[in-house]
């Protein structure tokens, strides 16, 4: 059951799903969540409290699994089993989530699949920036309602925290370090008492069982306000890792692009294993100053070079050879938007790629159409 | 009557069912595998100044380099098994080949290395294909790792009454299904443990305990009438004169990180199991708090029970009975130390594998001490000072 009916206030199910640019997690793996949940119930796995899936459910639908009856559900997170075993663990003793990490490490995409499998509605966003105060995290008021009828109920205008907890549902604070430190505080009493006040009513919301809330951080951002230790004792922290492998990190990119050019439509064939294998290859490179290929050391350029720009500079590829060349995907297509992760700071990092490409790639037979469209940006 | 208990070294849980079937059996005499050359050393086990681990050092008398150690921390079978009889005032007896024969053999090319002697269960290498074998039952029975399968089934264990049988019903399959081992020795070995338990049933002994590697039982169960053992023995040559010591060892030397075949992964941890049985986890995690506090962590004793929480939630996630040193160190990594890992490292040296040194009363170093100066001062031709 989707919860969309209960919230008029986001609701998006009215739109046909075809015309929805991207369709969240528990809508897309509609099917798989029904089998796993399925599973459970032969397997009597039980539940916890408002969860949809019991915790060995959830470990199957983010590591996917061939299941008994044939249907195979697909591997949302690539890398260590025991970084999703952490989160479902930590959400199971309903302790607040915090996941931590350079920017590009799977956790957004983490922490929207955790909700969809555990609560079946991963919609539940507060969207952290600068710019947000406390009642976006607490509650607002509907002030033509407000002024109309005076301070009540029906004047409250609950934020997604508010409303997982009378729900028994998972809220997700995306970028939790981007809001102002006051109004991160305002998080401790409802991850430590489980409750919220509104002191204008006299009323307290209490949180329901399954309420529970994932926050994603990244620590390389600049203008990042730091959790103050309070908050920071009532998270459990994992921190993503980057892709242990090269293997690991091809199969992230090539999944990851295989799904989004399906949801943009992009015409032609997915580019060969090579191609992203060449791309992800200088990712590495470039982001442990270590060239693979050469063994030799390589300056580091200003940017995180992390798999999500990876799938970003392919995409970009694919669509630029869709667009103007014909598909399938060359290298010369991704050139462009490999310089523009590399080279962030156009002084330095301009230098850096230079050197590397020149050092580390060039006059090898299968990295010159690369090497040669990427001297050709750079000029 | 002979009771054979093919025990895992280094083991708690082990050493744990050990003592609880010794004490049941009340035996007449021990015989533990280790070696005979040393067994006027045994009654020293409970020298008030003994404090494993500490580790007996046998070595050639005239090459002092080629030495052997049988290291023993508190939570050896071996160890308890020795203090055991000691205590009952019974006989215990080391039962292995002597050393002065192993030496011989094992000298030519390399030198002996720790653990050679070590035929353990748990670490294989001594063993074509154990290893993977091993592996193949851990990763078949949902374990992942030797070690995570030990752990779960002999260590974390409550119940252990039938821990032997099952153990030897494992090696037997396991010894069946391998191609013959190319240990040096090894038959060679059994045999003098076969003519030890023979020996000690004919002085007339009644009930007499076996104590010995898990690989051994089954062979050592076939005893026969002795004269192949007899003629496999005849051949050996026992020209090395060997000298023994009861020397101080450490818990980083008792790790396999250290390099000691048989060593076990986290000595510490054992440890812990050994003498905090019964309240493994919060005393576990209360330890590795201090340890964070020490490093600037607040890891208040709130975090510590919801570490106590976490962990027990990736054991019930992993279909384990009870949470193990992975779920341990992972809720520490998640809840105490915010997702860092540096920090663990501490606690990976200072408890899991644990900064404990042993002692052995002074007299005992200075024997070997001694007696190598002596052989020093006549190689210069020295005169003798003492």
């Amino acid at each position: 059951m989707m919860s969309h009916k209960q919230q008029p206030n986001t609701s998006t199910s009215n739109q046909a799903l075809t015309s929805v640019l991207r369709t969240p997690a528990e809508e897309q793996y509609a099917q798989e969540l029904e089998e796993l949940s399925k599973l459970d119930r032969q397997e009597n796995r039980a539940c916890p409290p408002n969860w949809r899936l019991s915790p060995w459910g959830v470990r199957r639908y983010l590591l996917g699994e061939k299941l008994p009856n044939g249907f195979t559900v697909t591997t949302k997170y690539i890398g260590n089993p025991r970084v999703v075993e952490g989160a479902i663990a930590t959400l199971r003793t309903d302790r607040a989530l915090l996941l931590y990490g350079v920017p590009g490490t799977a956790k957004s995409f983490l922490s929207e699949h955790l909700a969809a499998a555990i609560s079946g509605d991963s919609t539940l966003v507060v969207q952290g920036t600068a710019g947000k105060d406390e009642p976006a995290l607490s509650y607002n008021w509907n002030y033509a309602l407000l002024l109309m009828r005076g301070m009540t109920e029906e004047a409250l205008v609950p934020s997604p925290l508010m409303r997982a907890m009378q729900l028994g549902t998972i809220v997700r604070v995306e970028e939790l370090t981007r809001l102002n430190s006051e109004v991160q505080d305002a998080l401790i009493s409802p991850l430590s008492e489980k409750t919220l006040a509104i002191p204008e009513l006299n009323m307290q919301v209490r949180a329901t069982m399954g309420f529970n809330l994932i926050a994603t951080a990244n620590n390389r951002d600049k203008g990042v306000n730091e959790l103050s230790s309070a908050l920071l004792r009532r998270f459990n922290t994992i921190t993503l890792p980057l892709p242990a492998s090269l293997e690991e990190e091809v199969k992230i990119v090539e999944q990851r692009v295989a799904s989004i050019s399906k949801m943009l439509a992009l015409p032609g064939e997915l580019p060969a294993l090579q191609e992203i294998q060449r791309i992800v290859t200088i990712f590495r490179d470039l982001r442990s100053g270590v060239s693979q290929t050469k063994r030799i050391k390589v300056r580091r350029p200003s940017g995180t070079l992390s798999p999500a720009e990876a799938i970003s500079v392919v995409i970009d590829g694919m669509s630029c050879a869709a667009c103007f060349r014909g598909a399938p995907m060359r290298d010369r297509d991704c050139a462009s938007g490999l310089v523009g992760a590399v080279v962030k700071d156009p002084q330095n990092d301009k230098t850096v790629f230079e050197e590397y490409l020149r050092t580390a790639l060039k006059g090898q037979s299968e990295w010159e159409p690369l090497y040669n469209a990427c001297m050709e940006v750079l000029q | 009557m002979i009771s054979i208990f093919g025990i895992i070294h280094h083991s708690p849980g082990c050493a744990h069912s050990l003592l609880s079937r010794l004490r049941d059996l009340k035996p007449d005499v021990v015989l533990v595998e280790g070696p005979p050359d040393a067994q006027h050393l045994i009654p020293l086990v409970l020298h008030p100044d003994m404090h494993p681990p500490v580790a007996l050092l046998v070595y050639a008398a005239q090459s002092p380099s080629d030495s052997v150690y049988y290291p023993f921390a508190v939570f050896s079978p071996e160890w308890q098994a020795l203090k055991y009889a000691q205590e009952a005032g019974i006989q215990a007896r080391f039962m292995d080949l002597p050393q002065a024969v192993q030496l011989e053999y094992l000298k030519p090319g390399s030198m002996p290395q720790e653990g050679d002697v070590e035929a353990s269960v748990p670490d294989g290498s001594a063993f074509d294909g154990i290893d993977a074998v091993l592996r193949q039952l851990a990763v078949a029975s949902g374990f992942g790792d030797v070690d995570t399968l030990w752990e779960s089934l002999v260590e974390l264990r409550h119940d252990s009454r039938d821990l032997f049988n099952a153990m030897e019903t494992i090696i037997h399959e396991l010894r069946g299904s391998l191609p013959a081992s190319s240990q040096p020795l090894l038959l060679e070995r059994e045999a003098a443990m076969r003519q030890a338990i023979r020996a000690a049933e004919k002085e007339g002994f009644d009930r007499i305990a076996v104590v010995c590697g898990a690989w051994h039982a089954p062979a050592l169960r076939q005893l026969g009438q002795g004269q192949e053992d007899t003629a496999r023995l005849r051949s050996l040559s026992r020209r090395t004169k060997v000298e023994c010591a009861w020397v101080p060892w450490t818990n980083s030397r008792m790790s396999r990180r250290s390099g000691y075949g048989a060593g076990v992964a986290a000595p510490g941890w054992y440890e812990h199991l050994w003498l905090h049985r019964g309240a493994i986890a919060a005393t576990w995690l209360a330890h590795v708090a201090r340890v964070l506090r020490g490093e600037g962590f607040d890891a208040p004793p709130a975090s510590v029970q919801e570490a106590l929480h976490l962990s027990s939630a990736l054991a019930e996630l992993r279909d384990r009975f009870h949470p193990g040193l992975t779920e341990f160190h992972e809720a520490a990594q998640i809840v105490l130390c915010h997702g860092e890992s540096e920090p663990l490292s501490i606690v990976r040296d200072r408890l899991e594998i644990g900064e404990r040194q042993g002692r052995v009363p002074k007299a005992e170093t200075m024997v070997a001490l001694a007696r190598d100066l002596e052989l020093q001062q006549k190689r210069l031709r020295l005169s003798p000072s003492m």
